[in-house]
């Protein structure tokens, strides 16, 4: 495909304009992270170069983080998270394949239910589920954090599909050969899905790495407070740190980038190697 | 090395039946041939004795113990699937042997049946590849050779062939030929390609709508048809047809041609037939019938002509090179025992004692 040079220009002009719009607001919390408390706000009424360029550089923000609760607010995250990746590609994984595999009394039915969990806004179901969990004796427990969790209808539904996708006459050779269900989705079925853990594991990561309603809701003490709800608490009845929560904010990106730059590898290798055909 | 009885067996799914009583004996080290069009309920069949699907009713026996109910891995069978099954993230020696190590089998051991399979099936070179690095005809090898390393009692092919182009289906089929002879175990092989069914069966088994329309030797069944539709279904190209009135000792076509009708006495005069003749056995000769030449296709050993015979087309095949060309006259002889008759309404078979 060819295009004249003016077309060229006139495309990457107005895409440049719009990255610029996109990243700005990004760049500028980024940048008044690093500024000192008194000057975060100054720069925005008189607009120029000091908008964007801070006058001094300053890691204050972040030594204060790094003294305060939100190294354990991290780990709070991190262990929720993690494990609900762990738990919540299994049980999805295991619960897709029944879909995909079995023909029993229902299906559609219970199918059509795991579809409408997902449609449902969660808010709707935040109160039945504290009475369930403090019901339980959970609450402020990694437990109300994890378990409401790790059943996902969007990712038995991605499990659904991709299993659904391979050849039934893979299960039916191992079934010939002797293979039991459960034999079969771990040696077959599991092993050609990667990119449906990748893309999976990063929903699972993501959606608790950014909950924020259901952990104040369900954990509030200050022992499990997790990412967002610790960046939320730079902003109170007493004070606003502004600095503190830039600094919190861009911690809680950059670490939530990780797991997707890891998981970007798996990705694209999956995407090569699972020629079913 | 085993026999198979299937007893009145049924498969219904839902309110569709598919199998409407099949009975059927397969003795040891037979290659058995299941062979109809498309929703015959042949590959149906062929999972009912797998386990893979469960009967309605009826009763399927290996080696003489029931197993109409047992799972598939009770069953001791090996299936060799149309697209061949192979899982891609393992390598070739891993797929053969995975029965083996599914059944717990020593290392050694599993080494040992999976080089022997593949020495027969001369996979040697290939064992270290994945099933997307190979071809199609060697990946119709590994699927053989997973069957071959469990030695089972039964051997069962779902179409293994229908994914190969022409040329590769001919090799491949010689090869599994070769391979009954030299492993004598009891094959049952679905295909809805009459020439491998009747190249590699011992016994052909036609199926249509759910039913066994007739079972037998290949030639037999080439020679004596039961049906119509045997008689149409088995040979390349298919048998002729005319429909006619039988009259005098001949059958009478809708135009008043007179075709010959061996064995007068086969059914009162009168009666509507359909006359059938191979087009191999259709010959030119003088004083027969005459018809026109519409098109001549030569094929190098034989000339294939399509005829018009009583308002009717008619392949006929010439073992010869023929000076003929479209637009000219023929007269054609079919000898007695070669011209079949069937009742026009049931399409059975008429005994014209010839």
């Amino acid at each position: 495909m060819t295009a004249s040079p003016h077309a060229l220009m006139l495309r990457y002009g107005l895409l440049s304009v719009l990255a610029f719009i996109v990243v700005c607001p990004l760049a500028w919390l980024a940048l008044a992270s690093l500024r000192p408390q008194a000057e975060i706000f100054q720069p925005i009424s008189e607009f120029g170069w000091n908008t964007f360029i801070p006058s001094v550089l300053t890691l204050d923000n972040y030594r204060t983080l790094w003294e305060g609760d939100f190294p354990l607010a991290v780990k709070n995250s991190t262990i929720v998270a993690l494990t609900t990746v762990v738990f919540g590609v299994t049980v999805n994984a295991l619960a897709g394949f029944a879909f995909a595999a079995f023909d029993f009394r229902g299906k559609n039915l219970l199918f059509l239910l795991v579809i409408a969990s997902f449609m449902m806004p969660f808010e709707a179901i935040v109160l039945p589920l504290y009475v369930m969990i403090r019901a339980f004796g959970w609450t402020n427990s990694y437990q109300a954090l994890i378990v409401p969790e790790i059943a996902n209808g969007m990712v038995i539904f991605l499990f659904r599909q991709f299993f659904a996708s391979i050849p039934r006459d893979f299960y039916e050779a191992a079934r010939v050969d002797g293979a039991s269900w459960l034999y079969i989705f771990v040696r077959i079925a599991a092993p050609l899905s990667w990119p449906t853990v990748a893309t999976s594991s990063l929903m699972l990561f993501l959606a608790q790495w950014d909950s924020f309603f259901w952990p104040i809701v369900a954990a509030s003490a200050p022992d499990y407070a997790v990412i967002q709800v610790a960046i939320a608490r730079n902003i109170n009845f007493e004070q606003n740190d502004w600095g503190g929560l830039f600094a919190s904010t861009n911690l809680a990106i950059l670490l939530g980038t990780i797991p997707f730059l890891l998981m970007q590898r798996f990705y694209v290798r999956s995407l090569i190697s699972s020629g079913i055909k | 090395m085993s026999t198979m009885n299937v007893e009145n067996l049924r498969k219904a799914f839902g309110e569709t039946e598919i199998l409407r009583g099949i009975s059927l004996d397969v003795r040891d080290e037979e290659f058995i041939a299941l062979v109809g069009p498309s929703g015959c309920g042949k590959s149906t069949l062929l999972r009912l004795i797998a386990g893979l699907d469960e009967a309605t009713s009826g009763r399927i026996a290996i080696d003489g113990q029931d197993v109409t109910r047992l799972p598939p891995k009770q069953r001791d069978v090996a299936m060799v699937f149309q697209n061949y099954a192979l899982y891609p993230h393992l390598t070739v020696r891993a797929n053969m042997g995975f029965s083996l190590k599914l059944r717990g089998a020593a290392k050694a051991e599993i080494e040992d049946k999976v080089a022997g399979a593949a020495a027969i099936l001369g996979l040697d070179a290939l064992l270290d590849r994945y099933p997307g690095q190979l071809s199609g005809g060697q990946r119709q090898r590994v699927a053989t050779g997973r069957a071959i390393v469990r030695d089972p009692k039964l051997f069962l092919f779902d179409e293994p062939l229908s994914n190969l182009d022409a040329k590769l289906r001919v090799q491949m089929r010689t090869e599994i030929k070769a391979l009954h002879q030299r492993l004598r175990s009891t094959m049952i092989y679905v295909t809805h390609d009459q020439i491998e069914a009747m190249t590699l069966a011992d016994r052909i088994v036609v199926m249509q709508a759910g039913r066994i329309e007739q079972e037998g030797a290949p030639l037999d069944l080439y020679d004596r048809p039961a049906n119509a539709f045997v008689a149409g279904f088995l040979g390349s190209p298919p048998m002729n047809f005319i429909k006619g009135r039988l009259q005098d000792g001949a059958v009478v076509t809708r135009d008043g041609t007179r075709l010959p009708a061996p064995g007068t006495r086969v059914a009162d005069d009168g009666k509507t037939l359909l006359w059938g003749a191979r087009p191999e056995s259709i010959v030119p000769g003088a004083d027969g019938l005459r018809g026109t030449v519409e098109v001549v296709e030569p094929t190098g050993p034989d000339t294939q002509l399509l005829v018009r015979l009583a308002g009717e087309p008619l392949i006929v095949l010439l073992r010869t090179r023929a000076a003929v060309r479209p637009g000219e006259e023929i007269s054609l002889h079919v000898a007695a025992g070669d011209i079949h008759l069937f009742n026009a309404d049931d399409g059975s078979r008429l005994d014209t004692g010839v």
